[in-house]
């Protein structure tokens, strides 16, 4: 149809506003330092192709610390999503599927935890971390970004949603909660644990002060703080450091793609809701 | 059989082990964990050569992202840890430092060192006649310029004489000349907007370093010289001689790109325009005001002992085996792009890696004649992040008088929490 | 009940030791000052201070332009990306690609192409015949170019969580209103809409909650300026924290901040009220 022709178009304009800074970086990366100003201006298609091949950035790269950086950051980052769905799903269910007084209470609590900013009471936390010798550790990168308050107001929202004559149902049959949690509300709930997976893996992706201040050890930092250092006192390295955000960009991103089929089936409760 | 051969091997080798482990504990060797913004690369001769020299110490480097290292230092030794127990200290921060505790007094560990160490350096060291970290590099500013340019608008090439330098009204004729030949830029600033870079215009007009002389909590650039100076400041981006929008990070690319004909920049930048083809440069003096005297900037690092450090003795033996002798300064040196403090390295090192010919001279005569060193105050952080803004508002077009005195009263506020 | 607190607690302990309890602490210390008891002197400081009131202010309409049009962005995204066109899951992920770049790299790089004489997006415009844009470094714009910045680094984000909020509506509702002969704007506002009221909830509350703490392409491209037209209130308080080494005011300005974005997040609650389930 004519009409989806068009809004595919407009998908690609959109599209293309987004990437062409990645595109960029890209280009940037694969040419020498000294050419990345310079074709910044006027608009030329060579900006943002790459028209030199110069892969010396990426070889650079990769023979030092950052693969190490790149696989530490994904190590974290999954070790956070794991650890952190079981979590938060469990609080969800807990708040969300079994009523008590005062629930409403600690959601508001679960959720104004998370409003303060992470880096200013990180302070007095980092000390602690260090004073009993758990910095340098992937524990103690994971665990801050494992009780996270918007994957349960999301896995909540989710829950909230799935009716509770199912509940009854399995009560009825004699089913304890956990079975419930596990057997019924887990399964149902794969979009939004994907969403709440996606929440707490890139919180942990973009993570940068955190691990600054409690990693010390070079062969422990995360992909970001591992850039950083490519922008010294007198030496400006934006080919590394671009080379190294690109590589970045394509892990959740590859990620993602696969999982959009989750997305893609709708709850087929509307036969219940209804 | 094959199996009792290996189980064999197997408990001899452990054995071996754990009587080698247990030898190398006995050794009692330290390890002092130190922390700089430097790549680990610019830190290993020093480090190679003091542990060669002193088997029992083991100096563990770790670097810290330039932009956020003040804020890692402020986490870690405001917290009380013990480590880092070495730390690069940005010289004008030392007074702030040592307010907060964060710098042991070292006076007593290391006497007069004014033999071997330049005595700005030890003066942006000291705080109240206690010396608090041992100076390990200092700067200076050079006036860099593309010939090409300059000779396609008929500009004659500034030398290399002290004597003979250019003054700012000058630059400004010639900057112009050359963008009318075609350069896209006349001039640019190295570190554009930052206090390091930019106090030398006031200073030159005898405005004074932006603090009282009597109280070094007492901010001092509202008086007719600051306004003029950066009034002319303000109006190199204006006039678009100098452009807008472009940050410290960028602006050498923008010289070795040759996009713009004079450069106000440190020495370190010298390997990097060196090695581009085509790039036709020379250096000269930093230029100051017709009216005012020849100033330049100055200072740079001190490697300081945190005073919570478990292991004392043996950072002050690290750092005055980098600071004091030739040979741990010299190894210092060898990478780090900046001039080192010692004397002796500076000569030994720096002078000699120089390869234009009257360069080294230039650098000398500029520390001992016109180096002036940053406010000596406490509070230099706030001053630094507040003035600095200030110059970046001028530089984007806002009212200069109307600027610096709110800035003024931004920093008395400011200065107000510092009890 | 007791089962409640079973399926919390693991959450629960993590999140009162590492958020909770450094908060209070954080709140008990805004009321000192190098370690003794001044009671509201910061605060009084806070108020008196036409540079952090002004962060307030900007604060505020930062987040009055940010979010709202943030969520409307990604709400005409994910309409257009969940089946209206071929290859949407191609789309979708190039236009959430930007959440992944670590934002530090994503604000330099924007940074440059906003450079006035010879950025990318001059160069842009100077192609469509628009003259050139000063962007970050002018008063007007700053804040405006932040904002532009923060949005393409997070719009694919919400995007991505309003999609699968869309997902969940069934068909047969919105075909049942398209048989009654409601367009697609009718079907969108009365069935389509309140049916993602959840999913717009967490959105909203996400990406203001997001936005409210935003800091970092201040602290790297513009510290508050040009002119403090661009200085947020999260900005004051990690300078204080970090460069000037007054905790004890950070903290109070994160209270502030905090106290200003509950009032914000409540209100969006009560308007978007939603319901236990059916």
């Amino acid at each position: 149809m004519i009409q989806r022709l068009l809004f595919t178009l407009v998908a690609f304009l959109t599209s293309l506003f987004f990437i062409l800074p990645i595109l960029w970086m890209l280009s940037s990366a694969l040419r020498p330092q000294a050419e990345i100003f310079r074709t910044l201006s006027p608009l030329s298609v060579e900006a943002f192709l790459p028209t030199t091949l110069d892969t010396s950035n990426f070889q650079n790269l990769l023979q030092g610390n950052y693969p190490r950086a790149v696989l530490n950051s994904v190590v974290v980052a999954s070790g956070t999503v794991v650890i952190g769905l079981l979590i938060s799903s469990a609080a969800a269910f807990g708040l969300s599927a079994i009523e008590f007084r005062g629930r409403e209470v600690v959601f508001a609590i679960v959720v104004i935890s998370f409003m303060v900013p992470f880096e200013v009471i990180s302070i007095p936390l980092a000390q602690i971390v260090r004073e009993n010798r758990i910095n340098n550790s992937f524990i103690s990168l994971i665990l801050p970004g494992v009780a996270n308050g918007l994957a349960i107001f999301l896995l909540r929202q989710f829950f909230l949603g799935i009716p509770r004559e199912l509940i009854q149902a399995a009560q009825v049959d004699g089913a304890g909660w956990w079975k419930i949690f596990y057997g019924i509300f887990l399964p149902l709930s794969k979009p939004a644990l994907i969403g709440a997976g996606l929440i707490l893996f890139i919180w942990q992706w973009q993570s940068y002060l955190w691990p600054l201040m409690i990693i010390s050890d070079n062969s422990m930092d995360v992909a970001p703080v591992a850039l950083a250092k490519y922008m010294g006192q007198f030496d400006f390295d934006f080919g590394q450091m671009f080379a190294g955000a690109v590589i970045l960009s394509l892990i959740p991103t590859l990620i993602l793609l696969p999982l959009q089929r989750y997305f893609t089936q709708s709850i087929t409760l509307s036969g219940i809701k209804e | 059989m094959l199996h009792t051969r290996w189980l064999k091997t197997f408990i001899a080798t452990v054995s071996l082990l754990m009587l080698t482990l247990q030898a190398a504990s006995a050794q009692d060797t330290v390890t002092l964990s130190f922390v700089g913004p430097e790549a680990n690369t610019t830190m290993q001769p020093v480090i190679d050569a003091f542990q060669a020299a002193n088997p029992n110490i083991i100096v563990n480097y770790e670097q810290v992202p330039f932009a956020d290292l003040n804020d890692i230092l402020q986490t870690r030794i405001g917290g009380g840890d013990s480590t880092p127990d070495i730390f690069t200290a940005d010289q004008p921060r030392i007074p702030a430092l040592v307010d907060r505790g964060f710098l042991e007094d070292i006076t007593d560990d290391v006497g007069d060192i004014s033999d071997r160490v330049i005595q700005s350096s030890i003066d942006a060291s000291t705080v109240n006649g206690r010396l608090y970290a041992l100076p390990m590099s200092t700067s200076t500013q050079l006036l860099y310029y593309n010939a090409d340019l300059l000779e396609a608008a008929g500009i004659d090439l500034p030398t290399m004489d002290p004597q003979d330098r250019l003054t700012w009204e000058a630059l400004t004729e010639a900057a112009v000349a050359a963008q009318e030949a075609g350069a896209e830029y006349g001039f640019m600033f190295d570190q554009v907007s930052r206090v390091y870079q930019i106090l030398p215009l006031p200073e030159s007009l005898g405005g004074g370093n932006g603090i009282s002389t009597d109280d070094p909590l007492s901010p001092a650039f509202t008086n007719d010289a600051w306004v003029d100076a950066l009034t002319f400041y303000g109006d190199l981006f204006e006039s678009g001689i100098a452009p807008r929008g472009v940050p410290p990070e960028q602006t050498p690319d923008l010289f070795a790109s040759g996009r713009v004909a004079f450069f106000v920049g440190g020495p370190w930048w010298l390997p990097l325009f060196s090695g581009i083809d085509g790039l036709n440069f020379g250096v000269s003096a930093h230029p100051y005001f017709a009216d005012g005297e020849p100033v330049t900037p100055t200072g740079a690092w001190s490697w300081g002992i945190n005073p919570n450090t478990q292991y004392r003795e043996e950072a002050l033996q690290f750092l005055t085996f980098a600071a004091l002798t030739a040979e741990g300064a010299s190894a210092a040196a060898i990478n780090f792009p900046l001039p080192p403090a010692n004397i002796a390295a500076f000569e030994e090192v720096f002078v000699n890696n120089i390869e234009i010919d009257g360069l080294g001279d230039l650098i000398l005569y500029e520390l001992q004649n016109t180096a002036v060193i940053r406010p000596l105050t406490v509070g230099f952080i706030q001053f630094e992040e507040i003035v600095g803004l200030a110059m970046e508002d001028i530089r984007n077009g806002a009212d200069v008088s109307t600027t610096l005195e709110t800035a003024t009263e931004d920093l008395q506020a400011a200065w107000s929490r510092l009890g | 009940m007791a089962v409640a607190f079973l399926f919390m607690m693991p959450a629960l302990i993590l999140l009162v030791f590492i958020r909770i309890v450094p908060s209070v602490q954080a709140f008990v210390s805004s009321f000192q000052f190098r370690g003794e008891f001044v009671g509201l002197d910061n605060y009084a400081f806070i108020l008196s201070n036409d540079r952090i009131l002004g962060a307030i202010q900007t604060t505020l309409m930062f987040n009055l332009i940010v979010n709202p049009l943030q969520i409307i962005l990604a709400l005409l995204l994910a309409l257009l990306l969940v089946d209206r066109v071929y290859a949407p899951s191609l789309w979708r992920v190039l236009i959430f690609m930007p959440v992944a770049v670590p934002l530090s790299v994503a604000t330099i790089v924007w940074g440059i192409a906003m450079r006035p004489d010879d950025g990318m997006l001059n160069a842009f415009l100077n192609w469509l015949g628009i003259a050139s844009q000063p962007f970050l470094v002018s008063q007007d714009q700053a804040l405006f170019s932040i904002i532009f910045i923060a949005s393409w680094a997070g719009v694919g984000y919400w995007m991505i969580f309003l999609i699968s909020g869309l997902k969940e509506i069934p068909e047969s509702l919105k075909e049942a209103a398209q048989l009654d002969g409601a367009g697609y704007w009718r079907t969108l506002i009365s069935i389509t809409l309140p049916l993602l009221r959840r999913t717009l909830a967490f959105v909203l509350v996400a990406d203001t909650i997001a936005n409210f703490l935003l800091f970092s392409p201040i602290q790297i491209l513009t510290r508050g300026g040009p002119s403090n037209s661009t200085n947020l209130i999260m900005f004051e308080t990690y300078r204080n924290a970090f460069a000037f080494n007054d905790l004890e005011l950070a903290y109070a300005l994160m209270i502030v901040l905090l106290a200003i974005l509950m009032v914000v997040v409540t209100l969006q609650f009560r308007l978007l009220r939603t319901h236990e389930s059916a």
